[in-house]
């Protein structure tokens, strides 16, 4: 039941979290490469390409996201990039999972020892 | 201006295209490849290599494990084995068996090492192996190649010939379709750097044609060419031409002069084109012309024996046909030129033996020891299969019960299988690439083509076969057994029914693990213990601190012999007074150098019935300082000095073996020699005893050695010895500076400190010994850690017995002693089959030994004695564990 409320996009995972910030912050120019380092470069969090494909291929089907493919380019052996966007729920999912973290957040930071 | 795209890793690319659905493979390995070129530009190809393989595995694995609903579903399907049905089964296989696989990441990097070992050594030596000793020689139908020449008797070998010898073999021979004489040359050719003396053959001019190969650039030799007066015509190799003429087209036609002589180039070979045949065969060359001789010239006589003679058996024709048909055509020659040919027939050998021959049996010795880590590789995999199997059967239980047949099964854990033999593959195949040219580097020079043998499609081909039948080995055996689990016993709950079956299949294979390594480490051990006693010979110089090079006086201004003492005179004056050089001299001959001179002599007082009664020896013609350059030691009279010249009364020095040998007990010094028969030649008399000197090598006894003054003789060819102490780095350039104010024209070559000729002398043994040695090593590791495996199973399988055991009152050294006992069963079974083995075996090195028994006890024990060490050392964790347990635990979890 439980995996079925998280499928039914009820809340978001960290990591799928995660994913939908970079896809926000590069978007219109979202797909694997740009995602994969605003990951890691925001973050410091090295991931494969496949786990983000996973992981994006899982927000679609929720219709957090939608994808189109682009060109083909050369550096790319030819091959299309798939770019991402975030759909208005997915703006929505977003924000109430920061909004949610932003709450239980709240005068956590000297606790932790962040300023 | 971008830089050049780095390739992908090709194998990556297929393996996502093949294992993720098209959109996600089009995408992913878009990005991937994207990113990749920007690695490979910022942080090297290397790097950016492994990044990619790094992704492309964590990509693969990550998309098993993050699965969706839709993965989930096809997992469900999986175990309950209705996937086989659809067209992408193995692809499921294979998709499962990763997943499979990335849960446990310990086992898989183990097996995956263990056997990657065991790929990249049984890789590198087979790859060695068929470039040294497999592969023919790179010439058209080169079994058919064969040497020809004439021999002093029977057991010498193929021997050199005369030019009209060859003349009338070419003529009278059916079986041959061609005989070509080659003749060592070494011009010296002028350059920028200074003189350098170049590698080459004087060759008939049919010589490429027989070999099947035609200049890459310009043409062959003709006929006409190999003349007199028109042989100064030059093919030279693809090396020389990118080196010397910048890979110029327009080199067909130029000049290029050789010691004041012009000579035309008419032709490049090709880059692949192989010069082994050479003057001490496997030696490079770089610029061939024709043989050039008449029948007129002096040095084209029958009894002229310097050419070498290489040829072609006709298609239908054997050896032992051509040799007896030369046999006939020898006789007739002998009835012709009675005096010029001896009662020995003429000989012939296939090339190919002569060339891989020497290298067959310790390459065979080396085969041997990597099939060997190879089967202990396996055997530690099927091993670690085997345990994990006996974990997983739960698993396969269940899915057996669901449906799953018992082929699917098997097929399954066989993906799982064919997975870590890929990856071992791989990993060894990369492994190997690195492998051989460590090996190309640890070789001995006189192995030939080994820097050839570079990792390629062949050796990927090897890889591959070695990993399939490793996989054969490892896989299927636990595969088969493993399916064969039985629900209703295993979720009664009795854990070890298949458990025990395989439990002494482990056992089994444990026992050959040890006996395997123990013959590694015998052989190891031999190996070590004959280079050992090969650097303890004395041989009688005293290597370290000296520096060797040759020099070559070739050309018009050093005609005059006069010219020649007074310039080799002045270079040693020049040379010793460097700084930190205590002693040089030259030499006609160097010991261990590879060259001969075999003189024979007359006695005074002596007579002889045949000239090959006279006695004979080795021809040293030295300058002064070379005794005190090479660290000689004198028993009796004295040196040679600078009196010694042609002025004087003739001198020589003999050493012990020469006066044992032809002088008994009577004292030498004062006596008189001469050299060849005629009795004219002037006495030459003995003014000192000289230490034996080892020669060919180290192992063969030292023979009878003349030292005669080189300014009684001159040589043109000679060698410098140069000693100093404080060290030969840099020593070489000075030389060359002296050597450049004197004579620019005069080359130096072959530079070589002393002591590497002595290393060089014990050369394929050293390197057998290091490559057992190594092997061994990685065998000794190998079975060390499928012991461990094994007792640690053992003491997790029997911790019940051992709590009950304790608590009933068992001291600790009895636990211990029971955990040892059933440990030190399989490895004395081990240690007793592996000395058999070994004592069977080892007749296959008895030709590699020197000084050493093939069954040396002193070798045989010390083996044994460091196997058991490593035995008891993979014993320590487990009994630690073993006495540790706590009975109230174990009978309370009961």
């Amino acid at each position: 039941l439980l995996l079925l409320y998280v499928v039914m996009g009820g809340w978001l995972g960290e990591f799928e979290q995660l994913v939908l910030f970079a896809v926000l912050h590069m978007e219109p120019d979202a797909y694997g490469v740009t995602v994969r380092q605003a990951i890691e470069d925001r973050a410091g969090r090295a991931v494969s390409a496949g786990a983000i494909y996973t992981t994006l291929e899982r927000l679609e089907s929720r219709g957090l996201v939608t994808s189109a493919w682009g060109e083909p380019t050369p550096e790319r052996g030819g091959k299309r990039k798939r770019f991402y966007r975030l759909t208005a729920p997915g703006r929505e999912a977003l924000g109430r999972s920061w909004d949610s973290m932003r709450s239980m957040a709240r005068g956590a930071a000297q606790k932790l020892g962040r300023p | 201006v971008r830089p050049p795209a780095t390739p992908p890793p090709r194998l990556a690319l297929w393996l996502i295209d093949r294992l993720l659905s098209p959109a996600a493979a089009e995408a992913i390995s878009g990005d991937l490849l994207e990113e990749f070129q920007r690695q490979a530009r910022t942080r090297g190809a290397a790097f950016a290599r492994r990044w990619f393989w790094r992704q492309t595995v964590a990509s693969i694995a990550s998309r098993g494990r993050r699965g969706s609903r839709r993965q989930s579903a096809h997992e469900t399907r999986y175990a309950m084995g209705h996937g086989a049905g659809r067209t992408s089964g193995w692809t499921q296989d294979l998709r499962f068996a990763v997943r499979v696989l990335a849960k446990s990441p310990g086992f898989t990097t183990t097996a995956v090492l263990t056997l990657a070992v065991g790929v990249a050594g049984a890789t590198t030596i087979a790859t060695a192996a068929g470039w040294v000793w497999l592969r023919g020689l790179p010439y058209a139908a080169a079994d058919q190649l064969v040497l020809v020449g004439e021999s002093n008797r029977d057991d010498d070998d193929v021997g050199t010939v005369g030019y009209e010898t060859v003349l009338d073999w070419q003529a009278g021979l059916n079986s041959l379709d061609a005989v070509v004489p080659i003749r060592a040359w070494t011009p010296t050719l002028a350059t920028d750097r200074g003189a350098e003396r170049l590698n080459g053959l004087r060759v008939g001019w049919q010589y490429f044609g027989m070999l099947g190969v035609r200049p890459a650039l310009g043409r062959d030799f003709t006929e006409e060419d190999d003349h007199p007066e028109r042989w100064r015509v030059l093919l030279i190799s693809h090396r020389l031409w990118q080196q010397q003429f910048d890979g110029r087209l327009d080199v067909v036609g130029r000049a290029v002069s050789f010691s004041g002589r012009d000579y035309q180039v008419v032709g490049v070979l090709p880059a692949d084109f192989e010069p082994l045949i050479s003057e001490h065969f496997y030696a490079r060359a770089d610029v061939w012309a024709p043989l050039g001789y008449a029948v007129s010239d002096p040095s084209a006589c029958r009894t002229c024996r310097h050419l070498r003679a290489i040829g072609r058996l006709a298609p239908t024709t054997t050896v032992p046909a051509a040799t007896a048909e030369l046999a006939v055509l020898h006789a007739g020659l002998r009835a012709g030129h009675g005096d010029d040919y001896g009662e020995t027939p003429p000989k012939i050998a296939r090339l190919e033996t002569r060339f891989s021959g020497q290298f067959e049996r310790p390459f065979q010795v080396l085969m041997g020891a990597v099939a060997f880590l190879l089967f202990i590789a396996c055997a530690n995999v099927a091993g670690l299969l085997i345990t994990r199997s006996a974990d997983r059967e739960r698993e396969i239980a269940v899915r057996a019960a669901l449906g799953a047949g018992r082929l699917r099964l098997v097929r399954q854990l066989l993906t799982e299988s064919v997975l870590i033999a890929a990856a071992a593959t791989l990993i060894g195949f990369a492994a190997a690439r690195y492998g051989l040219v460590l090996l190309a580097g640890a070789a001995p020079d006189d192995l030939p083509r080994l820097d050839r043998a570079s990792s390629d499609p062949t050796t990927a081909a090897i890889a591959v076969g070695i990993g399939a039948v490793a996989l054969l080995v490892f896989g299927l055996l636990p595969a088969l057994d493993g399916a064969r689990a039985d629900l209703q016993t295993v979720l009664r709950g009795s854990r070890h029914s298949a458990g025990r079956r395989l439990a002494r299949l482990r056992e089994a294979m444990i026992v050959g693990q040890v006996a395997v390594a123990l013959m590694l480490v015998i052989g190891g051990g031999l190996m070590f213990r004959t280079v050992d006693r090969l650097l303890h010979v004395d041989p009688g110089f005293e290597p370290r601190g000296v520096l060797t090079a040759r020099l070559s006086l070739a050309g018009e201004r050093w005609n005059e012999a006069d010219a020649v003492r007074a310039f080799q005179r002045e270079l040693v004056d020049r040379i010793e007074a460097l700084p930190g050089v205590e002693a040089a001299g030259l030499t006609s001959l160097l010991p261990l150098g590879g060259s001969y001179d075999r003189r024979g002599f007359g006695i005074e007082g002596q007579t002889y019935l045949t000239p090959d009664d006279a006695p004979r020896a080795e021809r040293y013609s030295v300058t002064p300082g070379y005794f005190a350059a090479m660290g000689l030691r004198l028993r009796q009279g004295r040196l040679l000095d600078e009196r010694d010249t042609t002025a004087f009364e003739l001198v020589a020095l003999v050493n012990d073996t020469a006066v044992r040998t032809y002088w008994g007990s009577a004292n030498p010094i004062g006596q008189r020699i001469r050299f060849g028969d005629d009795s004219d030649s002037p006495w030459v008399t003995l003014a000192g005893v000289m230490h034996d000197v080892r020669h060919y090598d180290l192992e063969t006894p030292p023979i009878p050695q003349l030292y005669l003054p080189q300014s009684q003789s001159t040589d043109w060819y000679p060698t410098l010895v140069v000693r100093a102490p404080a060290g030969i780095d840099g020593l070489s350039g000075l030389i060359r500076r002296e050597l450049a104010a004197l004579a620019p024209d005069v080359p130096l070559y072959d530079v070589v400190p002393l002591e590497e000729l002595q290393t060089a002398a014990v050369g394929t043994r050293a390197f057998l010994m290091r490559l057992l040695g190594l092997f061994a090593a990685a065998a000794v590791l190998l079975a060390a850690v499928g012991l461990y495996g094994v007792i640690s199973q053992a003491v997790t399988g029997r911790e019940r017995e051992i709590g009950i055991r304790m608590s009933l009152g068992a001291r600790r050294a009895e636990v211990a002693r029971l955990v040892l006992r059933r440990g030190l069963a399989l490895v004395g079974a081990g240690l007793a089959v592996g000395l058999a083995g070994a004592a069977a075996s080892s007749r296959l090195l008895e030709a590699q030994l020197f000084q050493t028994a093939a069954l040396d006890p002193a070798t045989y024990a010390t083996a044994a004695l460091s196997l058991l060490v490593a035995a008891l050392a993979a014993h320590v964790l487990p009994l630690r564990r073993a006495v540790r347990v706590n009975p109230n635990l174990i009978l309370r979890g009961d």
